[in-house]
């Protein structure tokens, strides 16, 4: 990894260890390449009580290169999460920006998560993932046709 | 590089061969700029008039001998020459672009090199040649494509008192549609630059100092000048805004690149581009200009391979429209020019060649048996008539039939009284035009590289002094005719296969077997031309070719019983 993004992600680090958003907060930072948050289900949701881990993985382009982000362990049951870990969510893919960070990526994370009414899997979700396999998601074709949750 | 293609090369552009040859000589035959620039600075303007070589060698050398004793045959032959001369122009120039400056020049020189007209019957013939195919359109040759899209960009800035990047952007909203442009524009010139995304364009800063900010992407501070932001504020140094940059062009997003911001609407001017990544501008230009190509409805792409040129023509009226590398496109559905079939024939023929693809490959395959001793025999030249290696039978390539006596194979014959189901029947009918069409096509990919071949004879030629340099150039002509009328005879087949029976039918078929004849000649006479070049010949079978060529166009267009 170049230096020049160390940097950055040294800087975002610094900044979710000592002044994180609340319901989040990092567990492993050490290695520069792959961080793992834990995600707690918002007060008043549906997922209230519940833990999550969310996986950051950077490649050397970050930030003008998305982070592959996926759930580990058990991930949230929720219509655009899929049981393997994946998550639609155009800002992860199609609409990243540099300017979002991986703090500001949790938030809405957290937010899809809150926004949501009803525990369900996506639709399509044994055979979405019977055939992505072990693809990362950053490999899919994406279609995002949702918004409300 | 050798010698010959450097020479052929500077008599591509125009000058005389004299001159080329001299500057060669002198320049040690190394490069061709070099060639060029010493014919500038040594000839001056009226380099390509031989009179100003021939002096010139001659004082260089000290020559003894008198200076062209031809000088009285200008003013005999003059007058009628420079009209004749113009005709010529009119008529058989064939590239257009940049080379049409050239070719004419070339014309008009000979107007001038008395030596060569001293034959004015035989300079007579020369005009004749018909164009079947006028050509209106303009060939955009690749280098000049950035350019031509950035005078287009200048144009409407002008126009409406825009910066380039502002007038940039309204074209790529516009898909490069300039007259709509104008109008929406003068209709409602706030909203046209609202939904263009341009408001506060050129509000941009780069190479700032941003005290208390730091880069959105690498979160360096932006206090040594390296900061640049859009009027949207979203800040980052130079250094990210290079990256994103060229991760934005290659993956093509030419036009309307916007901010780094999340969901942040603000595109960038290309000027902030020039500014901040210039390494990464010129790509940028390039793609700026493909969509130029692309997006303008009365602009193709030359489908050539290796060409790059773009071709320009109204879509309205225009059909066809010819490239300076030879190929002609059908401005309609972008391929190949498949005139007297329409376009909706060519899609019926498509789909039935793909529908038959497997037995019509089969029967047509490469080779074919001599029909008297049966070997197998390959073809491998343009001309139909062939001649068995072993047994020397004359006969006709396309219907198999004895040489002697042949007159015509192009109309499909019904046999009458046969047991034949319906579809059998259908399939013969179709391998019978599906055979003569790929066999035009085989001929035609023969026959461009004629064009190589044809350049190699103008070369080999040059040097021996019995013949005319026109006449010699007079090859380059014949082969581009050559190629019209294979392609031409190709598509006839398909016009052939959906048209009605009848009389016109058989008029069509008549003219068709006549110009198939006609074309044959005509590339015999070419293939044979490296070793024997019949000058008279070839411009006599040139012209009718071309003749024939042109009432078989006007009789598709106007229909044949009226004619």
């Amino acid at each position: 990894m170049t230096s020049r993004y160390a940097k950055r992600l040294q800087k975002e680090l610094l900044d979710l260890k000592t002044n994180p958003p609340p319901c989040i907060s990092i567990t492993e930072g050490d290695n520069l390449d792959k961080w793992v948050i834990a995600v707690d289900g918002t007060e008043g949701s549906i997922y209230q009580g519940e833990h999550f881990k969310l996986q950051f993985k950077f490649s050397s382009g970050y930030p003008l290169d998305s982070p592959e982000v996926i759930f580990i362990g058990t991930p949230p049951i929720h219509p655009h999460i899929y049981s393997n870990g994946h998550i639609c969510l155009s800002i992860l893919y199609d609409n990243w920006s540099p300017a979002l960070t991986v703090s500001s990526v949790c938030l809405s994370i957290l937010s899809m998560l809150s926004g949501c009414t009803e525990k369900i899997r996506p639709t399509d979700d044994s055979k979405y993932v019977s055939r992505v396999l072990n693809k990362s998601p950053k490999e899919v074709r994406w279609m995002f046709h949702d918004d409300t949750v | 590089m050798d010698k010959d293609l450097i020479l052929a090369q500077l008599l591509e552009f125009g000058y005389d061969p004299v001159v080329a040859q001299t500057a060669l000589e002198q320049t040690n035959w190394k490069d061709i700029d070099k060639a060029i620039d010493y014919i500038y600075t040594h000839f001056g303007e009226g380099m390509n008039k031989a009179a100003t070589a021939m002096e010139y060698t001659q004082n260089k050398n000290n020559s003894t001998t008198k200076p062209t004793s031809t000088q009285a045959p200008i003013s005999r032959s003059n007058s009628k020459l420079k009209t004749s001369g113009k005709r010529i122009k009119s008529s058989i120039t064939i590239s257009t672009g940049s080379e049409e400056y050239n070719s004419d020049n070339e014309y008009e020189d000979y107007d001038e090199e008395n030596e060569y007209y001293q034959d004015v019957d035989d300079y007579e013939f020369d005009i004749a040649v018909v164009d079947a195919f006028p050509k209106t359109n303009t060939v955009i040759q690749a280098v000049d494509i950035v350019k031509t899209a950035l005078s287009e960009i200048d144009k409407i800035a002008s126009i409406t008192e825009t910066s380039p990047s502002a007038a940039t952007l309204l074209l790529c909203h516009f898909q490069w549609n300039g007259n709509k442009l104008l109008e929406r524009y003068y209709e409602d010139p706030e909203k046209v630059i609202a939904q263009a995304g341009i408001k506060k364009i050129d509000q941009f800063f780069t190479h700032q100092n941003v005290k208390g900010e730091s880069c959105s992407v690498c979160a360096d501070d932006l206090d040594s000048l390296n900061g640049s932001y859009l009027p949207c504020k979203h800040y980052s140094c130079n250094d990210c805004w290079n990256q994103y940059l060229s991760l934005k062009v290659l993956e093509g997003g030419a036009t309307s690149i916007t901010c780094m911001g999340l969901k942040c609407p603000s595109v960038i001017p290309d000027e902030f581009i020039n500014l901040v990544a210039p390494t990464v501008y010129p790509k940028y230009l390039e793609r700026l200009a493909q969509t130029y190509v692309d997006q303008n409805p009365n602009m193709r792409w030359c489908p050539a391979p290796k060409c790059g040129n773009a071709l320009k023509a109204d879509s309205q009226t225009e059909a066809t429209a010819l490239c300076s590398c030879g190929f002609k496109i059908c401005f309609k559905c972008k391929q190949e020019s498949h005139f007297p079939a329409d376009c909706e024939k060519m899609k019926h023929w498509k789909k039935k060649c793909e529908d038959d693809s497997e037995t019509a490959n089969w029967i047509s395959t490469n080779t074919q048996d001599c029909p008297k001793c049966h070997s197998a025999i390959e073809k491998n030249g343009g001309c139909m008539h062939m001649t068995c290696k072993k047994c020397k039978h004359e006969f006709c390539w396309i219907c198999l039939g004895n040489w002697i006596g042949h007159s015509n194979c192009n109309s499909y014959k019904k046999e009458e009284n046969s047991n034949k189901s319906e579809s059998k029947k259908q399939l013969e009918r179709y391998l019978f035009y599906f055979h003569r069409f790929n066999t035009h096509e085989q001929a035609k990919k023969f026959e461009t590289k004629l064009r190589t071949a044809a350049l190699e004879t103008i070369i080999s030629f040059q040097n021996k002094t019995d013949k005319r340099w026109i006449d010699i150039k007079f090859v380059e002509t014949s082969t581009e005719i050559l190629i019209q009328c294979r392609r031409t005879l190709k598509y006839t087949y398909v016009y052939g296969y959906f048209m009605e029976d009848g009389p016109e039918k058989n008029l069509f078929e008549y003219i068709q077997s006549d110009l198939e004849k006609t074309t044959e000649q005509l590339s015999f006479l070419l293939s044979q031309a490296h070793q024997d070049l019949k000058i008279f010949d070839l411009k006599e079978m040139t012209n009718l070719a071309s003749t024939k060529l042109k009432h078989l166009l006007e009789g598709v267009e106007d229909g044949f019983i009226n004619q």
